[in-house]
């Protein structure tokens, strides 16, 4: 039997991502359909599903593309580190207004 | 032991109440034993992926089975597992198509299509029962059987396609099925009090002719002319050898010790 | 989602946290090193042919004992004596058959063709766990089995959680939640069978001992860690030994609380040492058995064989009309 791999996303509950859960093995379309259900919610355990054949599925894995080695940082909250200048500027104030008194 | 707290028979009629009763016990008997041939193919179908949905049915049919028990028992004041287990095998009825063993892939997938077929047009019945709580038991019902009719239908098809092996098999096993199909609708003996009480919305052989009126241009073109039969007034007595072996083997440890726990 | 930034708290600056270079395709000692410290890979990665080779025969066994793990409860489905443990088994086993499924998908993207490995297994090549090679002979078995049985092979799986192979890895905790839900049913057995009359008391002690000696032989026996390629690979990341301690811990008070008596007079935890002290296994016997010499090893697989040689013409007519469906 020449069996085609169909990849299955599920949603735990409404409003939830997509995850990638697991795979299946089907003969066509609607049977990975009806196993990506067996497999994923026999139990009641999602609340959706995505039934999609693995050769539809472009994967990128390069980390030259995902991860480049130069800073970055200032793309992410990390990259704004103001705990020291917070730190100076409290205590200028602080301290000017003590000497306005 | 049946999860509902046991209630007082119900506040119908007596013979109303053995009508529904008698209604009951024969959906609960189909759905039990369907469950039972059903679930033996679990470890062993034809694919992996199969096997497991197979099973989810199987036991879509016993938990449909026991929650009809479990309703049965509120109205006799009875327990659940007692009437499942406790019984001898001519006390259960049974439509005569589940008296076959699973028999090969084939097999199965017709009769599994025969009994969806007709319990489909008997649940839409039964969801329109005057008595309420029936009614929405069979609605319940219904929504898990539209995903078993899918299902058999999908088998249906790709056994039936092309003009190989499996549409030889197919064919032949709803031929030899056909006859004892009939008896799905076999007549009850309470059936008068059932429709003149709205529990049943019509007679069985309305039913019976609409589930005709469906299911032969699909399945004809598969295997040819099917006879007419009517339902038999023993289409829910007669057992065969396939059955008593199945019952000796589901009541044997429940019977080894008498009002045991298990 | 986490924005993982390492920041050194003693410098003005802060330093990305890129994660290791990945290893260059063809750099064993590289690809070792990130596998030995906690580095994952996936179907696709490039991986040493020694690597590949010893995750499938793993996960291959996996899957087979799994398959075959179906057997020995199968006959009970049929007899459970109540609706509700009919659901139950029926549900438990029908999980065992997902597990097959799981594994052998796994094992597929490393490249050996399922068909292949069902004929493997079929012909005797490849293994499965000595616990299925044993026959069953009454309802407190189905109660043994489902509690102790899969107890012991959690106890295995959430080792496993934590591979160097990813798809195992995310695999084995799906089957961990699962399994937990059949030790529960399990134990629910055996539980109800210790409160019921003397002859179902009995029936359980005699299941216990006949199941104990497989029990002890199941996690193999204590095996060098310096030698075993599977530890060092972290494929697994426990070794058998402690794997047996662990499962002897948990449930040796959870079996003598309900006044069973485990069948090994040598069967005592040494508190000074940390650790339980027993009659070593009949590892003889284990390796008789896992070679397909166990009591019910051959009419097992015979079964099989019969009943997938029963439904080739099933699969066979799907290939034809594959692209016809629907």
């Amino acid at each position: 039997m020449t069996d085609r791999v169909w990849e299955v996303f599920r949603q735990e509950d409404d409003g939830d991502p997509m995850i990638h859960a697991g795979n299946v093995n089907a003969p066509d379309d609607e049977l990975a359909v009806h196993y990506a259900r067996e497999f994923y919610s026999r139990r009641g355990e999602s609340h959706r599903l995505w039934v999609v054949p693995r050769e539809a599925i472009t994967e990128l894995d390069d980390p030259d593309l995902l991860r480049p080695p130069f800073d970055r940082t200032h793309k992410k909250p990390g990259g704004y580190v103001i705990k020291h200048k917070l730190e100076a500027a409290r205590q200028r104030a602080t301290a000017e207004a003590g000497e306005g008194d | 032991m049946t999860e509902s707290p046991q209630l007082a028979p119900s506040p119908l009629d007596p013979a109303s109440r053995d009508a529904l009763a008698e209604l009951l016990l024969s959906v609960a008997d189909d759905e039990f034993v369907i469950g039972f041939w059903d679930s033996e193919w679990t470890g062993i179908a034809p694919m992996l992926e199969e096997d497991v949905a197979t099973s989810s049915i199987a036991q879509d049919e016993i938990g449909h089975a026991k929650a009809l028990y479990e309703m049965l028992a509120d109205l006799t004041g009875n327990d659940a597992d007692a009437i499942a287990y406790g019984r001898d095998a001519d006390a259960f009825r049974h439509a005569a198509l589940l008296n076959h063993a699973r028999g090969d892939w084939a097999f199965s997938a017709a009769r599994r299509y025969l009994y969806e077929t007709a319990d489909a047009v008997r649940l839409e019945a039964l969801a329109r029962s005057s008595d309420p709580s029936l009614a929405a038991l069979a609605g319940k019902m219904r929504r898990e059987e539209t995903y078993h009719m899918l299902h058999a239908d999908a088998w249906l098809r790709r056994l039936s396609d092309g003009d190989g092996e499996g549409r030889d098999r197919f064919s032949a096993a709803l031929v030899s099925l056909w006859a004892d199909a009939q008896e799905v609708f076999a007549p009850l003996a309470a059936e008068e009090e059932l429709v003149r009480s709205g529990l049943l919305t019509e007679p069985m052989r309305a039913m019976h002719a609409a589930w005709q009126t469906q299911v032969r241009p699909i399945l004809e073109p598969i295997c040819g002319e099917l006879p007419r039969h009517t339902p038999s007034l023993d289409g829910r007595t007669r057992r065969t050898d396939d059955f008593r072996w199945l019952h000796a083997e589901f009541t044997s440890v429940h019977r080894s010790e008498a009002g045991a726990q298990w | 989602m986490q924005y993982a930034c390492f920041v050194n708290e003693s410098a003005d600056t802060i330093q990305p946290l890129n994660g290791r270079p990945p290893y260059e395709a063809g750099d064993e000692e590289a690809f070792y090193a990130h596998v030995g410290s906690g580095g994952k890979v996936e179907a696709d990665d490039w991986m040493p042919d020694e690597y590949r080779a010893a995750v499938l025969k793993f996960v291959e066994m996996h899957a087979n004992s799994e398959l075959m793990g179906v057997l020995p409860e199968r006959d009970w489905i049929m007899r459970a004596p109540t609706l509700r443990r009919k659901l139950a088994l029926t549900s438990k086993i029908q999980d065992e058959v997902g597990h097959a499924q799981l594994l052998y998908r796994v094992a597929e993207d490393l490249g050996k063709p399922r068909a292949q490995m069902l004929a493997d297994l079929l012909d005797g090549k490849t293994k499965f766990h000595n616990v299925f090679h044993y026959p069953t002979r009454s309802w407190a078995d189905v109660g043994i089995i489902a509690w102790l049985v899969d107890a012991a092979a959690i106890v295995s799986q959430q080792a496993l959680r934590d591979s160097s192979y990813a798809p195992y890895a995310r695999t084995m905790k799906k089957i961990c939640w699962e399994e937990s839900v059949h030790i529960m049913h399990g134990r629910d057995v055996v539980l109800t069978l210790m409160n019921g009359t003397q002859s179902q008391r009995d029936m359980v002690q005699e299941a216990l001992n006949r199941w104990w000696g497989p029990l002890m032989q199941m996690h193999g026996p204590p095996t060098d860690p310096a030698r075993d390629k599977d530890l060092h690979w972290r494929i697994k990341a426990k070794n058998n030994e402690q794997l047996r301690q662990e499962f002897l811990s948990i449930y040796v008070p959870r079996l003598l609380e309900l006044g069973l008596t485990i069948p090994d007079p040598g069967l005592a935890f040494e508190p000074d040492e940390g650790r339980w002290h027993y009659t070593e296994p009949d590892w003889a016997e284990l390796k008789s058995v896992v070679t397909g010499h166990g009591p019910a090893s051959q009419e097992r697989l015979e079964f099989r064989r019969v009943s997938f040689a029963d439904t080739q013409w099933v699969r066979d007519a799907l290939s034809g009309g594959a692209a016809a469906a629907a």
